[in-house]
């Protein structure tokens, strides 16, 4: 059964805040919830399991990862590759993700990230039981933290 | 001043290369444990390597412990750079053998204090 | 598009910077211009005011407007780390505090100021020497008090609840291990360092609350702050609570404050060091 996430959304949208203050020196601001989920997004996620099961998902726009590359990698934006995008994002939902599970009172594990292109594949985020949304430099951002149900149920039954 | 910085991810490593890079240190990267220890069997030994902890093929812990089980790399400095933030996994990797812990996200300035304290003087202003 | 705003940004934030620079003496390099927006921005949802642009404008329009003063005092805020500057924590370690809690074996008590302590990270980086000394100090009277102008800092130094980007800064992965447990997306303090501590507000150029006999005096960065007569008579108070054999220990660029009267200069370690002289 899972553990219940203690992490509030105030945290979350803290953790977020840290990262990018950090690690690119920018810093975001709340924004309104998407209305729909657009067809250039990029979503990196990685996958927490043990004492909680569910997923930590970052989501933004194709320039919106494309700046997020070319800052970390410290390039121009036409120097960066397709999967140098995908590293850099799939490094923040790794930081995000960790920074998500350290704040179970269990153990867990967190995977490696995956990354995809077009509207995320992971059955309902937009019903993620924690949702941060916010913007940097204009460009969009959605953070979910979001419970494997079936896992669960799966456990208690 | 060899540091190694070993992290799957190239955005990382980049970022790292270059914190260090200022400081002072020539720098390699390896993008998971294996490589890094493939690297110093090569002769590319460090003064002090910079370990994440969540890697493919051989994770920042695995990593650690093979290099304290080698007299020959005895004076190599550890520091994890890891999102693995918990007090138990903190505690585990220095009772592996790691010196220092920095946790992900950090800033440059926590790179270069941290190196100080671990007596790296020259490097940290 | 977002390129030309940037820029734009940018100018605006040299001229808050020179503005700040001009006003407390802090100088704000470039690469700490980012500092700006994290620092600003609750400022200027206080105010009301729009972005960067806007404030350089009004500020620049009247540089004494209590936004004027937020700006300042955002800016300005005592930047701190544990062990910060590490240095001073040696000569604490090595030498001032096992010499002090040798020569005070018959009364068993101890007491240190952090004056301007802000979010606390200074006191609580000598209690965790204390409770790594040698000694056993379990049975001694310890004070730990800890001074600042901002209610605010002082509310989080009482707290003792730090982020992961604050534990990173300064704090050995040893004591981050041994003093502080997790607590949600922080980290808190052990409750038996935390209780050694005790927080004030206290303003340097208002009368003093009333302080205990001192026996080590932390007064980092904050007198490059004040006109030379106002920083001697600081001294001076500071003087009269220490005990006849305490130390002062001032930020590693204030050495060249000139005078700091009734004290002998000693070197420690790569330290300088204030003991207050007789009289």
């Amino acid at each position: 059964m899972n553990e219940t996430i203690m992490l509030e959304h105030r945290d979350l949208e803290d953790i977020v805040s840290q990262v990018w203050t950090s690690l690119m020196a920018q810093e975001t601001a709340n924004a309104a919830p998407w209305e729909s989920v657009a067809s250039d997004v990029v979503a990196a996620g990685v996958a927490i399991s043990g004492c909680w099961n569910g997923w930590v998902v970052v989501e933004t726009s194709q320039q919106g990862a494309l700046d997020l590359a070319s800052t970390l990698f410290d390039l121009p934006r036409d120097e960066i590759a397709p999967s140098d995008l995908a590293d850099a994002l799939g490094e923040v939902a790794n930081i995000v993700g960790g920074s998500v599970k350290s704040t179970l009172t269990g153990t867990a594990e967190l995977s490696l990230p995956s990354v995809e292109h077009g509207p995320s594949t992971i059955a309902g985020l937009s019903e993620a039981s924690l949702q941060v949304h916010a913007a940097w430099q204009s460009h969009p951002l959605r953070i979910s933290v979001l419970d494997d149900n079936s896992k669960s149920t799966k456990e208690q039954s | 001043m060899l540091a190694m910085v070993i992290d799957d991810s190239r955005a990382m490593r980049s970022i790292l290369r270059r914190i260090v890079g200022e400081l002072g240190f020539e720098v390699v990267e390896a993008a998971d444990g294996q490589q890094a220890l493939d690297l110093m069997d090569d002769g590319q030994v460090p003064q002090i390597a910079l370990i994440d902890w969540n890697m493919p093929v051989l994770d920042g812990l695995g990593f650690v412990t093979s290099v304290r089980s080698r007299q020959e790399w005895r004076d190599i400095t550890l520091m994890m750079v890891t999102t693995e933030s918990e007090h138990g996994q903190i505690v585990r990797a220095l009772a592996a053998g790691a010196h220092e812990y920095v946790i992900k996200p950090f800033t440059a300035d926590a790179i270069a204090e941290k190196l100080q304290l671990l007596g790296f003087a020259g490097v940290a202003s | 598009m977002s390129a030309a705003i940037d820029v734009r940004a940018d100018v605006h934030r040299e001229m808050i910077g020179r503005f700040v620079e001009s006003r407390s003496a802090i100088v704000l390099p470039a690469e700490k211009h980012y500092l700006f927006d994290a620092r600003l921005q609750p400022v200027m949802r206080e105010y009301g005011v729009s972005d960067l642009v806007e404030l350089a404008n009004q500020i620049s329009r009247d540089g004494s407007s209590p936004l004027a003063q937020a700006v300042i005092e955002a800016m300005t805020t005592n930047e701190t780390s544990f062990f910060r500057d590490i240095h001073p924590f040696d000569a604490l370690n090595e030498t001032l505090l096992p010499e002090l809690i040798r020569s005070r074996q018959q009364s068993k008590r101890l007491a240190i100021w952090s004056a301007a302590c802000s979010t606390g990270q200074e006191l609580y980086s000598i209690a965790m020497l204390l409770d790594s000394a040698v000694t056993n100090l379990s049975d001694w009277d310890i004070t730990l008090h800890g001074t600042d102008l901002s209610t605010e800092v002082l509310a989080r130094a009482r707290s003792a609840r730090y982020s992961a980007l604050e534990v990173n800064r300064g704090l050995r992965a040893q004591y981050l291990a041994k003093y502080f447990t997790r607590d949600g997306t922080h980290y808190l303090l052990a409750e038996h360092l935390r209780a050694w501590a005790t927080f004030d507000r206290l303003n340097f150029i208002e009368p003093w609350p009333g302080l205990p006999r001192f026996d080590i005096v932390l007064c980092r960065n904050v007198l490059i702050y004040f006109e030379l007569e106002v920083r001697q008579q600081i001294i001076r108070r500071i003087r009269d609570v220490l005990a006849p054999d305490g130390y002062l220990i001032l930020g590693s660029a204030e050495t060249s404050v000139g005078d700091v009267q009734g004290f002998t200069r000693l070197s420690v370690g790569r330290s300088t060091i204030y003991r207050k002289e007789a009289h």
